[in-house]
């Protein structure tokens, strides 16, 4: 196997930043002084963030689906299960902004909706957390 | 905060609240990953369905020989793969998605790429996937696909080809 030959197979990961510390020296060195890999290069930068830029975000499918697997997983039957996973969904809310912001969330209690908005509610909101 | 094995484990002992937990940290993974196969939002949401229902009745069965993720992956792919093969039988045709937006259009994306990447194979797209937009390494890719280091290096080289043929 030449150089060049190891060298095209390595380039993905070493753009992806995950070759060891010898694998991407070895890479480094031979692009400095390899025009034909550099033009392999600049193709693999291109097509990842081709890739990159088609992948879909998934705006309200994930508590759709979650509710899906719940009902197949037959989660519906037991009351404590929606209190389960309603102090589960509670705390990655709380957690998932920084200290003081304000904590906006809708959660589904007991065939209830229940809104959670504003900084006023966060020491509520986070006693469950501290109570486990 | 629980890693992804101990979680799954959890699961294992058909803790429910570990397996929403494990839910929420995978869900958006699996269904970028299956929408990068399957190509339709409806199909990518019963690929997500699928793939946690078997996480859940099956997490007793990880063994922790591979990463929580790569494990997850390979049964989406699987799932993906098997709808993919039943769609081209005829067995089933993709449902009306009802009105609902098309995530894929709803983010702006490239048309052009889109395009392009449709014309490659299911294998050749989930490794340009699993490379460039999960960033993983050589092994865990190779885990997730359940083929030698050397094929996801060929398999990888033949899709960017193709891609970059495509496109410019
Ligand atoms: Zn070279």
């Amino acid at each position: 196997m030449t150089d060049c030959e190891r060298t095209i197979e390595l380039l993905p990961w070493y753009v992806t930043g995950k070759l060891g510390v010898a694998d991407a020296g070895a890479v480094a060195a031979h692009v400095q002084s390899c025009g034909a890999c550099r033009l392999e290069l600049a193709e693999i930068v291109w097509v990842r963030q081709a890739v990159g830029a088609t992948s879909a975000s998934m705006p309200g499918v994930r508590q759709r689906v979650w509710r899906r697997v719940m009902t197949r997983a037959g989660f519906r039957d037991t009351a404590n299960v929606d209190i389960g996973s309603f102090l589960v969904g509670f705390r990655l809310g709380v957690n998932a902004r920084r200290p003081g912001s304000p904590v906006r969330a809708s959660l589904r209690v007991m065939g209830h909706n229940v809104r959670i908005v504003g900084t006023q509610r966060r020491e509520e909101c986070e006693t469950p957390k501290d109570a486990q | 905060m629980k890693t992804d094995e101990a979680l799954l484990r959890a699961v294992g002992r058909a803790d429910r609240q570990a397996f929403r937990e494990l839910y929420d940290r995978h869900a958006e993974r699996v269904y970028r990953f299956s929408i990068s196969l399957v190509r339709n939002a409806h199909l990518a949401e019963e690929v997500l369905q699928e793939t946690m229902l078997t996480v859940w009745k099956n997490a007793a069965s990880f063994r922790g020989a591979s990463k929580a993720t790569t494990w997850i992956l390979g049964i989406a792919r699987n799932q993906a793969h098997s709808l993919l093969r039943r769609e081209k039988k005829g067995e089933r045709l993709p449902e009306d998605p009802k009105g609902e937006p098309d995530p894929a259009e709803a983010a702006e994306i490239d048309v052009r790429v889109t395009r392009a990447l449709q014309t490659l194979s299911p294998e050749q797209q989930e490794v340009l996937h699993l490379v460039f937009f999960e960033e993983m390494s050589l092994a865990d890719a190779a885990a997730v696909l359940g083929i030698p280091e050397g094929t996801v290096k060929s398999r990888l080289f033949y899709a960017r080809k193709a891609l970059a043929k495509e496109l410019l």
